[in-house]
């Protein structure tokens, strides 16, 4: 009983680090923003009155399939605009398990709608994901606006349940047995008949693309129906190989290069090409990735860290350089207050305190200084979680009014001030804390 | 998710009549919503046209989203044997669509 109690706890509620689901989160948001948006681009089609629709009667109870299709045109237009603020949202991690649970709703919402395009057993499979995700607000420890809202510098190895992670590694092997098993038992005739080899034979309009080797397989049926059997082995075993440190790295390979496959041969739902690569790496233990997180680290602190020069007594600019300091996933930066910095020259000899007081001063390792919006724009390019601005802080006219703007921020920061009655740019930030 | 595949091979084909001329329509002109990465009709979602529960709704959207068509018939076209005979197609009529969106079978 004890060694059961034990393996539970390891299994499901040991602490670790979340980074995976936050890693995670931009899988889901890839794979349901492909498949919920296309027909959300075309409503008339789709979802209006206009639109042609069935329902998935063995899904939903017929009394909601019923409430849901006297839905009005508002009301659908309504949902379609919360599904892509919350999609939005879930994506930038913001109120993320709010964002889930509404977005998972609008899912469903839709499913019910109409399920014509997007009813799909792994659309089924992605639902089920969703459910599970919101389940806790963890998906949004990490590379998430949540996080910078909370300033945790160490989002990355934030300690959580494991039990989250664990339940959507199970669907994934659930999914591979179930369909290993339905092909052999129960009217699945892979071993009884050649289905591989009928596949190869399937009309232009079927479900096979033209892949280089069809030709050549549609004449073997031979090498066909051993492919059957292999695949059959495949989707029983590889699992198992998930599970196993020793294994897993080949396993997470080659379940990988399995949905290439698929998706390279046969016109499956891209769900399986965008989620499904996504949960065989949830199997990675998240301690690897803060490892080779914390490797980066130390090799910029070997290398020379580029220094920020920031007002120390100004509590916008403390709790600005703080969300700097969660977005500095590699420890490039090394913030310093410029008020405790004996000779400012001698970090570079064009500043001077009134520079800094001015404006932030960023320092690279090469000597390349940078002050106020430039100074940001360098750090678009710099900080992994800002490279997404990088291009727009760079598109003309946006540095000119990048320019001004920070200049305007930087001459009234004391408005910005959580303590209002601060109304000099130099408040003791021992009173923000 | 293909746990049985047959040797045979069955798929809706939609025709659109005008000036007394029947053509037949692609896929992609009746629904132009596109996928990511994969062709949905390559899945023959189409083939839920054939039931006779969604033929009254299907005849309204082709007429509704085909308004220069005055008739439409969907019909279903069976490859009995792809391996032995993959030439031999089957084609008949499910319904028809006659404005103002009856049909008859």
């Amino acid at each position: 009983m004890m060694t059961v109690s034990r393996l539970w706890h390891r299994a499901f509620l040991e602490r670790r680090p979340s980074i995976s689901l936050g890693l995670f989160r931009f899988a889901v948001t890839l794979t349901v923003g492909c498949h919920m948006i296309p027909p959300l681009l075309h409503m008339p089609e789709n979802y209006l009155s206009t639109a042609f629709k069935t329902k998935n009667a063995f899904f939903f109870p017929a009394w909601f399939l019923e409430w849901i299709e006297h839905s009005p045109d508002a009301m659908v237009w309504a949902m379609a605009g919360i599904f892509i603020l919350s999609w939005v949202m879930f994506a930038l991690g913001l109120k993320t398990q709010l964002a889930c649970l509404v977005m998972t709703g609008c899912c469903y919402y839709f499913y019910a709608l109409n399920s014509f395009h997007i009813g799909t057993l792994s659309f089924d499979i992605l639902l089920v994901t969703l459910v599970l995700l919101c389940t806790t607000s963890y998906l949004g420890d990490f590379l998430s606006l949540d996080s910078l809202r909370r300033g945790d510098v160490r989002s990355y190895k934030r300690l959580r349940p494991f039990f989250v992670q664990r339940l959507l590694q199970l669907p994934l092997l659930w999914t591979f047995w179930h369909t290993s098993i339905s092909k052999i038992t129960a009217g699945g005739n892979w071993l009884t008949e050649n289905p591989y080899y009928y596949l190869m034979h399937y009309p232009p309009m079927g479900v096979v693309r033209a892949f280089p080797l069809r030709p050549w397989l549609a004449q073997h049926p031979e090498i066909c129906y051993g492919l059957g059997i292999a695949l059959v082995i495949f989707e029983l075993t590889i699992p198992l190989g998930w599970f196993i440190p020793r294994t897993r790295t080949v396993a997470i390979v080659l379940g990988i290069a399995f949905q290439l496959m698929l998706w390279f041969t046969l016109h499956v739902p891209t769900i399986f090409l965008f989620l499904f690569p996504p949960m065989m790496m949830l199997f990675v233990a998240p301690e690897v990735w803060v490892s080779w997180i914390e490797e980066q680290q130390e090799k910029w602190a070997a290398r020379g860290r580029a220094i920020l020069l920031y007002d120390g007594q100004c509590g916008f600019c403390v709790s600005s350089v703080r969300r700097l300091r969660v977005l500095d996933l590699f420890g490039w930066l090394d913030p310093l207050d410029f008020h405790r910095q004996p000779a400012l020259d001698a970090l570079h000899p064009s500043l001077t305190p009134a520079r800094c007081h001015s404006e932030m001063i960023l320092i690279e390792s090469n000597g390349r200084l940078s002050g106020g919006f430039d100074a940001f724009a360098r750090l678009s390019l710099r900080l992994p979680l800002l490279l997404g601005l990088a291009p727009l802080l760079r598109f003309p006219g946006i540095p000119w009014l990048g320019r001004r703007i920070y200049r305007w921020i930087a001459a009234h920061r004391y408005l910005f001030h959580r303590n209002i009655s601060c109304e000099t740019n130099q408040c003791n930030t021992r009173s923000f804390n | 998710m293909f746990f049985q595949i047959g040797r045979s091979y069955g798929f809706a084909e939609v025709y659109a009549r005008k000036d007394n001329q029947w053509k037949l329509l692609k896929p992609h002109e009746i629904f132009k919503t596109r996928f990511v990465g994969y062709d949905n009709f390559r899945r023959n979602v189409l083939s839920v046209a054939l039931d006779p529960r969604y033929a009254a709704s299907f005849c309204r959207y082709l007429f509704w989203r085909l308004p220069q068509y005055e008739a439409f018939t969907v019909a279903w076209v069976e490859y009995p044997d792809l391996i032995e005979t993959p030439d031999d197609v089957v084609r008949q009529p499910a319904y028809r669509c006659e404005a103002p969106t009856t049909h008859d079978h």
